[in-house]
Protein backbone atom coordinates (compact mmCIF):
# COMPACT_ATOMS: atom_id res chain seq x y z
CA UNK A 1 0.00 0.00 0.00
CA UNK A 2 1.16 3.51 -0.80
CA UNK A 3 0.57 6.43 1.53
CA UNK A 4 1.03 10.14 0.89
CA UNK A 5 1.21 12.50 3.86
CA UNK A 6 0.65 16.20 3.17
CA UNK A 7 1.66 18.24 6.20
CA UNK A 8 0.08 21.71 6.00
CA UNK A 9 1.84 23.29 8.99
CA UNK A 10 2.68 26.94 8.65
CA UNK A 11 6.36 27.85 9.06
CA UNK A 12 6.28 28.56 12.79
CA UNK A 13 4.07 25.60 13.72
CA UNK A 14 5.56 22.40 15.12
CA UNK A 15 2.55 20.57 16.59
CA UNK A 16 2.03 18.29 13.60
CA UNK A 17 5.64 17.06 13.37
CA UNK A 18 5.30 14.38 16.10
CA UNK A 19 1.99 13.19 14.60
CA UNK A 20 3.62 12.91 11.18
CA UNK A 21 6.54 10.97 12.68
CA UNK A 22 4.21 8.60 14.57
CA UNK A 23 2.13 8.00 11.44
CA UNK A 24 5.27 7.24 9.42
CA UNK A 25 6.42 4.77 12.08
CA UNK A 26 3.06 3.02 12.14
CA UNK A 27 2.80 2.83 8.35
CA UNK A 28 6.32 1.37 8.23
CA UNK A 29 5.43 -1.27 10.79
CA UNK A 30 2.46 -2.24 8.60
CA UNK A 31 4.64 -2.46 5.45
CA UNK A 32 3.04 0.57 3.90
CA UNK A 33 5.25 2.76 1.71
CA UNK A 34 5.01 6.40 2.77
CA UNK A 35 5.90 9.62 0.98
CA UNK A 36 5.69 12.65 3.26
CA UNK A 37 5.67 16.27 2.20
CA UNK A 38 5.98 19.22 4.55
CA UNK A 39 4.34 21.76 2.33
CA UNK A 40 6.04 24.86 3.75
CA UNK A 41 9.41 23.36 2.79
CA UNK A 42 8.47 22.56 -0.79
CA UNK A 43 8.11 24.87 -3.76
CA UNK A 44 4.51 24.80 -4.91
CA UNK A 45 3.08 27.49 -7.15
CA UNK A 46 -0.59 28.00 -6.43
CA UNK A 47 -3.32 27.10 -8.95
CA UNK A 48 -3.99 29.94 -11.39
CA UNK A 49 -7.47 28.71 -12.31
CA UNK A 50 -6.47 28.40 -15.99
CA UNK A 51 -8.17 24.98 -16.37
CA UNK A 52 -5.37 23.75 -18.66
CA UNK A 53 -5.40 20.54 -16.58
CA UNK A 54 -8.90 20.01 -17.96
CA UNK A 55 -8.98 21.29 -21.52
CA UNK A 56 -5.43 21.64 -22.81
CA UNK A 57 -3.31 18.89 -21.20
CA UNK A 58 -5.99 16.80 -19.44
CA UNK A 59 -4.85 15.60 -16.03
CA UNK A 60 -1.58 17.53 -16.17
CA UNK A 61 -1.06 21.05 -14.87
CA UNK A 62 0.80 23.08 -17.48
CA UNK A 63 -0.48 26.41 -16.20
CA UNK A 64 2.44 26.70 -13.80
CA UNK A 65 5.95 25.37 -14.23
CA UNK A 66 9.07 24.82 -12.16
CA UNK A 67 7.66 23.42 -8.93
CA UNK A 68 7.00 20.07 -7.25
CA UNK A 69 3.22 20.08 -7.66
CA UNK A 70 3.04 17.50 -10.43
CA UNK A 71 5.43 15.13 -8.65
CA UNK A 72 3.16 15.18 -5.61
CA UNK A 73 0.07 14.74 -7.78
CA UNK A 74 1.67 11.66 -9.38
CA UNK A 75 2.26 10.18 -5.91
CA UNK A 76 -1.36 10.95 -4.92
CA UNK A 77 -2.76 9.34 -8.09
CA UNK A 78 -0.90 6.12 -7.26
CA UNK A 79 -1.62 6.11 -3.53
CA UNK A 80 -4.12 4.13 -1.47
CA UNK A 81 -4.25 6.57 1.42
CA UNK A 82 -3.91 10.34 1.45
CA UNK A 83 -3.25 11.97 4.83
CA UNK A 84 -4.02 15.63 5.43
CA UNK A 85 -2.31 17.17 8.45
CA UNK A 86 -3.39 20.73 9.13
CA UNK A 87 -3.91 23.35 11.76
CA UNK A 88 -7.65 24.07 11.66
CA UNK A 89 -7.85 27.52 10.09
CA UNK A 90 -11.19 29.33 10.57
CA UNK A 91 -12.73 25.85 10.39
CA UNK A 92 -10.87 24.88 7.21
CA UNK A 93 -7.45 23.87 5.93
CA UNK A 94 -4.30 25.93 6.31
CA UNK A 95 -3.10 27.85 3.27
CA UNK A 96 -0.11 25.50 2.95
CA UNK A 97 -2.33 22.43 2.67
CA UNK A 98 -4.90 24.11 0.43
CA UNK A 99 -2.17 25.17 -1.98
CA UNK A 100 -1.54 21.55 -2.97
CA UNK A 101 -5.19 20.45 -2.72
CA UNK A 102 -6.09 23.11 -5.31
CA UNK A 103 -3.46 21.63 -7.61
CA UNK A 104 -5.17 18.22 -7.48
CA UNK A 105 -8.13 19.49 -9.51
CA UNK A 106 -6.85 17.71 -12.63
CA UNK A 107 -7.32 14.31 -10.96
CA UNK A 108 -11.02 14.84 -11.69
CA UNK A 109 -12.72 15.30 -15.04
CA UNK A 110 -14.19 18.70 -15.89
CA UNK A 111 -17.71 17.47 -16.61
CA UNK A 112 -20.30 17.03 -13.91
CA UNK A 113 -22.74 14.35 -12.82
CA UNK A 114 -25.69 14.64 -10.47
CA UNK A 115 -25.31 12.64 -7.26
CA UNK A 116 -28.10 12.93 -4.68
CA UNK A 117 -29.31 16.09 -6.33
CA UNK A 118 -25.90 17.79 -6.37
CA UNK A 119 -23.42 18.41 -9.19
CA UNK A 120 -20.07 16.72 -8.70
CA UNK A 121 -17.19 16.33 -11.10
CA UNK A 122 -16.68 13.05 -12.89
CA UNK A 123 -13.94 10.56 -12.06
CA UNK A 124 -10.78 10.64 -14.16
CA UNK A 125 -9.40 7.47 -12.54
CA UNK A 126 -11.10 4.23 -11.55
CA UNK A 127 -10.05 4.56 -7.94
CA UNK A 128 -8.96 7.30 -5.56
CA UNK A 129 -7.10 7.16 -2.25
CA UNK A 130 -8.90 7.04 1.08
CA UNK A 131 -8.55 10.24 3.10
CA UNK A 132 -7.36 10.51 6.68
CA UNK A 133 -7.68 14.12 7.85
CA UNK A 134 -6.01 15.20 11.07
CA UNK A 135 -6.80 18.69 12.32
CA UNK A 136 -5.14 20.51 15.20
CA UNK A 137 -7.38 22.92 17.03
CA UNK A 138 -5.86 25.88 18.81
CA UNK A 139 -8.94 27.11 20.61
CA UNK A 140 -11.01 24.01 21.49
CA UNK A 141 -13.64 25.64 19.35
CA UNK A 142 -16.63 23.36 18.67
CA UNK A 143 -17.82 25.52 15.79
CA UNK A 144 -14.46 25.31 14.04
CA UNK A 145 -14.22 21.57 14.61
CA UNK A 146 -17.73 21.02 13.25
CA UNK A 147 -16.88 23.07 10.16
CA UNK A 148 -13.68 21.12 9.62
CA UNK A 149 -15.58 17.83 9.73
CA UNK A 150 -18.09 19.20 7.25
CA UNK A 151 -15.35 20.38 4.88
CA UNK A 152 -13.66 16.97 4.80
CA UNK A 153 -17.06 15.34 4.30
CA UNK A 154 -17.82 17.69 1.39
CA UNK A 155 -14.39 16.91 -0.10
CA UNK A 156 -15.17 13.21 0.22
CA UNK A 157 -18.18 13.74 -2.07
CA UNK A 158 -15.93 15.27 -4.70
CA UNK A 159 -12.73 13.20 -4.47
CA UNK A 160 -14.31 9.73 -4.19
CA UNK A 161 -12.24 8.25 -1.33
CA UNK A 162 -13.40 4.71 -0.47
CA UNK A 163 -13.02 5.66 3.20
CA UNK A 164 -12.58 9.01 4.89
CA UNK A 165 -11.96 9.62 8.58
CA UNK A 166 -11.40 12.76 10.58
CA UNK A 167 -9.42 13.04 13.80
CA UNK A 168 -9.13 16.22 15.81
CA UNK A 169 -6.62 17.05 18.51
CA UNK A 170 -6.00 20.05 20.67
CA UNK A 171 -2.80 22.02 20.16
CA UNK A 172 -1.12 20.86 23.37
CA UNK A 173 -2.52 17.34 23.34
CA UNK A 174 -0.03 14.48 23.37
CA UNK A 175 -0.90 11.91 20.72
CA UNK A 176 0.62 8.56 21.59
CA UNK A 177 1.64 5.78 19.23
CA UNK A 178 -1.30 3.66 20.43
CA UNK A 179 -3.75 6.36 19.35
CA UNK A 180 -2.07 6.59 15.95
CA UNK A 181 -2.33 2.84 15.52
CA UNK A 182 -6.01 2.99 16.48
CA UNK A 183 -6.62 5.77 13.93
CA UNK A 184 -5.11 3.75 11.12
CA UNK A 185 -6.96 0.61 12.14
CA UNK A 186 -10.22 2.56 12.14
CA UNK A 187 -9.63 3.35 8.48
CA UNK A 188 -10.10 -0.39 7.76
CA UNK A 189 -7.95 -0.11 4.66
CA UNK A 190 -8.12 -3.04 2.28
CA UNK A 191 -4.64 -4.40 1.65
CA UNK B 1 -17.28 59.54 2.73
CA UNK B 2 -17.63 55.75 2.83
CA UNK B 3 -14.67 53.98 1.31
CA UNK B 4 -15.24 50.56 -0.19
CA UNK B 5 -12.46 48.10 -0.97
CA UNK B 6 -13.03 45.28 -3.42
CA UNK B 7 -10.68 42.34 -2.89
CA UNK B 8 -10.79 40.03 -5.89
CA UNK B 9 -9.93 36.58 -4.57
CA UNK B 10 -9.95 34.64 -7.81
CA UNK B 11 -6.60 33.23 -8.96
CA UNK B 12 -7.77 34.24 -12.47
CA UNK B 13 -7.60 37.90 -11.51
CA UNK B 14 -9.14 40.21 -14.12
CA UNK B 15 -10.24 37.23 -16.23
CA UNK B 16 -12.60 36.00 -13.53
CA UNK B 17 -16.27 36.05 -12.68
CA UNK B 18 -15.23 37.55 -9.33
CA UNK B 19 -13.66 40.53 -11.10
CA UNK B 20 -16.68 40.87 -13.38
CA UNK B 21 -19.01 41.07 -10.34
CA UNK B 22 -16.66 43.53 -8.63
CA UNK B 23 -16.41 45.77 -11.68
CA UNK B 24 -20.19 45.90 -12.04
CA UNK B 25 -20.68 46.78 -8.36
CA UNK B 26 -17.82 49.27 -8.43
CA UNK B 27 -19.43 51.24 -11.26
CA UNK B 28 -22.73 51.38 -9.34
CA UNK B 29 -20.98 52.70 -6.23
CA UNK B 30 -18.94 55.26 -8.16
CA UNK B 31 -22.14 56.58 -9.77
CA UNK B 32 -23.39 57.33 -6.26
CA UNK B 33 -20.19 59.10 -5.28
CA UNK B 34 -18.62 56.46 -3.06
CA UNK B 35 -14.86 56.17 -2.94
CA UNK B 36 -13.71 52.73 -4.07
CA UNK B 37 -10.59 50.77 -4.82
CA UNK B 38 -9.99 47.27 -6.17
CA UNK B 39 -7.10 44.94 -5.46
CA UNK B 40 -6.37 41.58 -7.06
CA UNK B 41 -5.36 39.35 -4.14
CA UNK B 42 -3.08 37.09 -6.20
CA UNK B 43 -1.04 40.08 -7.42
CA UNK B 44 -0.91 41.60 -3.94
CA UNK B 45 0.56 38.43 -2.45
CA UNK B 46 3.53 38.65 -4.81
CA UNK B 47 5.77 40.69 -2.47
CA UNK B 48 5.99 41.93 1.13
CA UNK B 49 5.59 45.46 -0.18
CA UNK B 50 2.32 44.63 -1.92
CA UNK B 51 1.05 42.72 1.10
CA UNK B 52 1.70 45.81 3.25
CA UNK B 53 -0.13 47.93 0.68
CA UNK B 54 -3.11 45.55 0.82
CA UNK B 55 -3.18 45.63 4.63
CA UNK B 56 -3.01 49.44 4.56
CA UNK B 57 -5.94 49.54 2.12
CA UNK B 58 -7.96 47.32 4.45
CA UNK B 59 -7.15 49.62 7.39
CA UNK B 60 -8.17 52.67 5.34
CA UNK B 61 -11.52 51.25 4.17
CA UNK B 62 -14.95 51.21 5.80
CA UNK B 63 -16.40 48.28 3.85
CA UNK B 64 -14.43 45.31 2.53
CA UNK B 65 -16.09 43.25 -0.21
CA UNK B 66 -14.21 40.00 -0.79
CA UNK B 67 -15.28 38.33 -4.04
CA UNK B 68 -14.04 34.79 -4.52
CA UNK B 69 -14.67 31.57 -6.38
CA UNK B 70 -15.30 28.24 -4.67
CA UNK B 71 -12.33 25.88 -4.97
CA UNK B 72 -12.76 22.38 -3.61
CA UNK B 73 -15.72 23.26 -1.35
CA UNK B 74 -14.00 26.22 0.28
CA UNK B 75 -11.71 29.19 -0.28
CA UNK B 76 -8.87 29.01 -2.82
CA UNK B 77 -5.31 29.06 -1.44
CA UNK B 78 -4.75 32.78 -2.05
CA UNK B 79 -7.83 33.70 0.00
CA UNK B 80 -6.87 31.47 2.95
CA UNK B 81 -3.42 33.07 2.81
CA UNK B 82 -5.03 36.52 2.88
CA UNK B 83 -7.20 35.55 5.86
CA UNK B 84 -4.16 34.18 7.73
CA UNK B 85 -2.27 37.42 7.06
CA UNK B 86 -5.15 39.59 8.28
CA UNK B 87 -5.49 37.48 11.44
CA UNK B 88 -1.74 37.63 12.11
CA UNK B 89 -1.66 41.42 11.72
CA UNK B 90 -4.15 41.83 14.60
CA UNK B 91 -5.59 45.07 13.18
CA UNK B 92 -8.47 46.86 14.80
CA UNK B 93 -11.26 45.96 12.35
CA UNK B 94 -14.28 46.39 14.59
CA UNK B 95 -15.95 49.21 12.70
CA UNK B 96 -15.24 47.75 9.29
CA UNK B 97 -18.03 46.01 7.42
CA UNK B 98 -17.19 42.74 5.70
CA UNK B 99 -19.24 41.27 2.89
CA UNK B 100 -18.06 38.13 1.08
CA UNK B 101 -19.46 37.15 -2.31
CA UNK B 102 -18.76 33.56 -3.35
CA UNK B 103 -19.41 32.23 -6.82
CA UNK B 104 -19.37 28.61 -7.85
CA UNK B 105 -19.53 27.13 -11.32
CA UNK B 106 -21.84 24.48 -9.89
CA UNK B 107 -25.55 25.11 -9.72
CA UNK B 108 -26.49 24.30 -6.13
CA UNK B 109 -26.32 26.83 -3.33
CA UNK B 110 -25.35 24.15 -0.81
CA UNK B 111 -21.95 23.86 -2.48
CA UNK B 112 -21.25 27.41 -1.24
CA UNK B 113 -23.37 27.65 1.87
CA UNK B 114 -22.23 24.39 3.51
CA UNK B 115 -18.66 25.41 4.29
CA UNK B 116 -17.36 28.49 2.50
CA UNK B 117 -19.80 31.05 3.95
CA UNK B 118 -19.49 29.61 7.50
CA UNK B 119 -15.69 29.85 7.18
CA UNK B 120 -16.05 33.54 6.32
CA UNK B 121 -18.35 33.98 9.33
CA UNK B 122 -15.74 32.36 11.57
CA UNK B 123 -12.96 34.45 10.06
CA UNK B 124 -14.92 37.70 10.52
CA UNK B 125 -15.68 36.83 14.12
CA UNK B 126 -12.04 35.99 14.92
CA UNK B 127 -10.47 39.07 13.31
CA UNK B 128 -13.25 41.44 14.43
CA UNK B 129 -14.91 42.44 11.17
CA UNK B 130 -18.56 43.53 11.36
CA UNK B 131 -20.58 41.06 9.29
CA UNK B 132 -22.56 42.91 6.61
CA UNK B 133 -24.09 39.88 4.87
CA UNK B 134 -23.01 37.55 2.11
CA UNK B 135 -24.04 36.47 -1.36
CA UNK B 136 -23.72 32.88 -2.59
CA UNK B 137 -23.84 33.04 -6.38
CA UNK B 138 -24.44 29.68 -7.98
CA UNK B 139 -23.66 28.94 -11.65
CA UNK B 140 -21.15 31.81 -11.58
CA UNK B 141 -19.31 30.63 -14.65
CA UNK B 142 -22.29 31.55 -16.80
CA UNK B 143 -21.68 35.18 -15.93
CA UNK B 144 -18.16 35.37 -17.26
CA UNK B 145 -15.89 32.47 -16.45
CA UNK B 146 -14.21 31.22 -19.58
CA UNK B 147 -16.40 33.20 -21.92
CA UNK B 148 -14.70 36.52 -21.40
CA UNK B 149 -17.71 38.81 -21.18
CA UNK B 150 -18.31 41.41 -18.49
CA UNK B 151 -21.70 41.68 -16.79
CA UNK B 152 -22.71 44.61 -19.00
CA UNK B 153 -21.98 42.68 -22.19
CA UNK B 154 -24.12 39.71 -21.30
CA UNK B 155 -27.67 39.37 -22.56
CA UNK B 156 -30.94 38.52 -20.91
CA UNK B 157 -29.46 35.46 -19.23
CA UNK B 158 -27.74 37.84 -16.80
CA UNK B 159 -30.79 39.99 -15.99
CA UNK B 160 -31.46 38.22 -12.68
CA UNK B 161 -27.81 38.44 -11.63
CA UNK B 162 -27.60 42.13 -12.56
CA UNK B 163 -30.76 42.74 -10.52
CA UNK B 164 -29.24 41.01 -7.49
CA UNK B 165 -26.02 43.03 -7.83
CA UNK B 166 -28.05 46.26 -8.21
CA UNK B 167 -29.83 45.52 -4.92
CA UNK B 168 -26.55 44.65 -3.30
CA UNK B 169 -25.04 47.94 -4.47
CA UNK B 170 -28.03 49.84 -3.04
CA UNK B 171 -27.52 48.13 0.33
CA UNK B 172 -23.81 48.98 0.34
CA UNK B 173 -24.53 52.61 -0.56
CA UNK B 174 -27.02 52.95 2.30
CA UNK B 175 -24.78 51.07 4.78
CA UNK B 176 -27.54 48.53 5.20
CA UNK B 177 -26.69 45.06 6.46
CA UNK B 178 -27.90 42.10 4.42
CA UNK B 179 -28.78 38.53 5.31
CA UNK B 180 -26.75 35.65 3.92
CA UNK B 181 -28.33 35.69 0.48
CA UNK B 182 -28.57 32.83 -1.97
CA UNK B 183 -31.19 33.92 -4.48
CA UNK B 184 -31.76 32.06 -7.72
CA UNK B 185 -29.42 33.37 -10.39
CA UNK B 186 -30.65 31.40 -13.36
CA UNK B 187 -33.27 32.70 -15.76
CA UNK B 188 -36.09 30.75 -17.34
CA UNK B 189 -39.46 29.38 -16.42
CA UNK B 190 -38.12 26.10 -15.07
CA UNK B 191 -36.77 25.62 -11.62
CA UNK B 192 -33.27 24.29 -11.06
CA UNK B 193 -34.58 20.78 -10.42
CA UNK B 194 -35.68 20.58 -14.03
CA UNK B 195 -32.73 22.40 -15.52
CA UNK B 196 -30.09 20.65 -13.43
CA UNK B 197 -29.48 17.56 -15.56
CA UNK B 198 -29.55 19.23 -19.01
CA UNK B 199 -27.16 21.94 -17.76
CA UNK B 200 -24.83 19.29 -16.29
CA UNK B 201 -24.81 17.53 -19.68
CA UNK B 202 -24.19 20.78 -21.56
CA UNK B 203 -21.35 21.60 -19.20
CA UNK B 204 -19.71 18.20 -19.72
CA UNK B 205 -20.08 18.41 -23.49
CA UNK B 206 -18.62 21.91 -23.66
CA UNK B 207 -15.43 20.78 -21.88
CA UNK B 208 -15.16 17.79 -24.19
CA UNK B 209 -15.43 20.05 -27.22
CA UNK B 210 -12.73 22.41 -25.99
CA UNK B 211 -10.33 19.52 -25.22
CA UNK B 212 -11.02 17.97 -28.62
CA UNK B 213 -10.36 21.31 -30.31
CA UNK B 214 -7.01 21.32 -28.50
CA UNK B 215 -6.30 17.86 -29.92
CA UNK B 216 -6.64 16.23 -26.51
CA UNK B 217 -8.53 13.36 -24.96
CA UNK B 218 -10.36 14.85 -22.01
CA UNK B 219 -10.46 11.38 -20.36
CA UNK B 220 -6.66 10.92 -20.37
CA UNK B 221 -5.22 9.23 -17.28
CA UNK B 222 -1.70 10.53 -16.89
CA UNK B 223 0.63 9.46 -14.08
CA UNK B 224 -1.08 6.12 -13.50
CA UNK B 225 1.50 3.37 -12.81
Amino acid sequence: MNVVILNGSLKHQTELAPIQAALEEEFKSQDMKTDSFIMNQIKIISCTGCFKCWDTTPGICTGVKGDDGEEIKKKVVNSDLLVFLTPITFGGYSSELKKIIDRLLGTLLPGVQIINGESHHLKRYDSYPSILAVGISENSDDEEEHLFRKLVYRNSLNYFPPVHKIFLFQKDEKVGQEKIKQMINEMELKK
Amino acid sequence: MTKVLFLIGSPRGKKSTSFSFGKYLDEKLLEKGLETSTLIVRSQLASDEKITQMMNEIEDSDTIILITPLYGDCQPYIVIKLMELIAAKKMNLEEKRFLPIVNSGLGEVVQISAVSIPIYHKFAKIVGFKWAGSFAAQAGEMFKGRYGKQMHDLGKEADIMRGILDNLADAIISNQDLPDMAPRTLPGMFYWKILQKPIAKMNTNSWRKVAKRNGQDVDARPYLE
